[in-house]
């Protein structure tokens, strides 16, 4: 078969923008190191009984060490515990672990403008870790449709310096 | 030029066919084609490169494991 060289030049090109899309993202998860989400492996909840769960009963931030930080997060119709009704504070420059889990429907948790963003899935728990370079407010949105008030679930994320971080309101483990 | 040399309506099939001219595939080239599909194609690689490096890797904080 004859292939025009105008014809073969938008081949080779179509060949090299696969190639190039799938270089860049390996790029990205090698030299760049990306991470995504993840779930706790071998760790399924209940839904129907995990507001009575160890951690989940109360969710909030733990310590773990001076530079770690943990967080038990309840997303349900329609706020997310802690977050909506009253800001989840954490301090900042610190590795802080998102442990995150829903016992209704699916939820998202997206905090605009930054990377972190999971998918919650009742039974699963969603979970990975991160730092909040600078101390500010940060919005959390519900990125999967999950009821009638979907557009409301809504929360924030207070980020203060850790020498004003105020444990006095950590869960106790 | 007289009126009489001039191409009447009824002779003009006859004046375009004598003006087409057949080519082969290869001398066929689409230059103007070629320059709008490749800078769609450039605008394609800058645009994704612009997602991911900027929209979605640079932004911080993100997940770091």
């Amino acid at each position: 078969m004859h292939v025009h060289r105008f014809e073969k030049l938008w081949i080779g090109l179509s060949l090299f923008l696969i190639a190039a899309f799938i270089g860049i993202v390996l790029f990205g998860f090698t030299v760049m190191d990306l991470k995504v989400p993840g779930i706790e492996e071998g760790r399924q909840v209940d839904p129907t009984t995990v507001l009575s769960d160890e951690k989940f009963s109360k969710p909030g931030v733990r310590k773990i060490s001076d530079d770690h930080y943990e967080v038990y997060m309840i997303a349900q119709q329609f706020i997310f515990r802690p977050g909506s009704t009253q800001p989840l504070t954490i301090p900042a420059n610190t590795k802080i672990t998102f442990h995150m889990t829903a016992p209704d429907v699916m939820h998202g948790f997206e905090v605009p403008g930054s990377g972190l963003n999971a998918t919650i899935i009742p039974g699963q728990i969603a979970t990975f870790s991160t730092r909040f370079p600078e101390a500010k407010t940060y919005g959390i949105i519900c990125h999967q449709y999950c009821g009638a008030a979907h557009h409301n679930m809504q929360g924030e994320i207070e980020v203060v310096p850790p020498s004003e971080f105020d444990e006095s309101n950590l869960i106790s483990q | 030029m007289s009126t009489e040399s001039a191409p009447s309506e009824a002779s003009a099939p006859e004046a375009d066919s004598e003006r087409t001219k057949e080519i082969s595939l290869d001398e066929f080239e689409p230059y103007g084609t070629l320059a709008v599909t490749g800078s769609y194609f450039v605008l394609l690689l800058v645009l994704y490169a612009l997602l991911y490096f900027v929209e979605f890797a640079a932004h911080a904080p993100h997940i770091i494991e």
